[in-house]
């Protein structure tokens, strides 16, 4: 079981989701992580770096940014995404554990969203997450048990 | 080919012959949707039994389906389990409903 810690840097693009993915995903599993929360976490991932290049960075490519991750206490995964973009305003993150999903409903379209859940998904499947932004590097910060 | 389309009866398959439905996947689908749109049959089945992961943009993806063929039925069939743990979770199973065949997806409700 590795101890290590995972740290890399990336261009902003539409695929660079699934290279991270892509990159991490063997150093997840070499932590011994269960396969159900490498699959959670991939997911909050992708979601992550797909906002970095569409919101932080208006979907610019070439962009810096870094994923850093590793264990912490042994049972604890953390996952952190740094950009030097656009900051997320902060009550966006404040008001997310009050909101929802909204559920479609065949009679009213205005429920058919195509868009606006990633945060949501991210927020349910994780345990803990921060978003500090300092001298123009934003980073997202995940944290989730892994037993 | 990153999608198959078969018309059969009063039925559209689109098989995703992908492993990934996402932010990268979901404008070429989008596309090949509007390229078909005029041919859909009155049952349109997402046969997403090759995708192992989708994303919120895959999941818009097929919330857009939805929208652009507003009097056609959708199904899903042969979901992998984390697509359909994020449908429950994003609610989606309750408006487009998930079917382990294009067989059960077919067979008339009850």
């Amino acid at each position: 079981m590795s101890t290590g810690k995972f740290h890399k840097q990336y261009s902003s693009c539409l695929e660079a989701s699934r290279t991270v993915a892509s990159d991490i995903l063997p150093f997840w599993q070499s932590l011994g992580l269960d396969v159900a929360v490498t699959g959670q976490m991939e997911l909050c991932l992708v979601e992550i770096v797909n906002n970095v290049f569409e919101h932080a960075y208006s979907n610019l490519e070439g962009a810096k940014f870094e994923i850093t991750s590793y264990l912490s206490d042994t049972s604890k995964l953390v996952i952190e995404v740094s950009d030097y973009g656009d900051s997320m305003p902060t009550h966006i993150l404040k008001d997310l554990p009050k909101m929802d999903f909204i559920e479609p409903l065949a009679a009213d379209p205005n429920t058919w969203l195509q868009s606006r859940r990633g945060l949501k998904i991210i927020q349910q499947l994780s345990d803990k997450i921060e978003y500090h932004s300092h001298k123009s590097r934003n980073t997202f910060r995940l944290l989730r048990k892994t037993s | 080919m990153q999608f198959d389309i078969i018309e059969k009866g009063q039925y559209t398959v689109i098989q995703v012959r992908e492993a990934r439905f996402d932010a990268k996947l979901a404008p070429s689908f989008r596309e090949e949707l509007e390229k078909i749109q005029g041919n859909i049959r009155d049952h349109l089945v997402l046969d997403l039994g090759d995708v192992r992961f989708m994303d919120s943009s895959g999941l818009g993806a097929v919330m857009g389906a939805y929208k652009m063929l507003r009097n056609t039925k959708i199904s899903i069939v042969n979901p992998q389990k984390p697509i359909l743990d994020l449908l429950k979770l994003t609610r989606i199973d309750k408006l487009i409903l998930s079917h382990p065949t294009i067989e059960d997806a077919l067979a008339p409700t009850t």
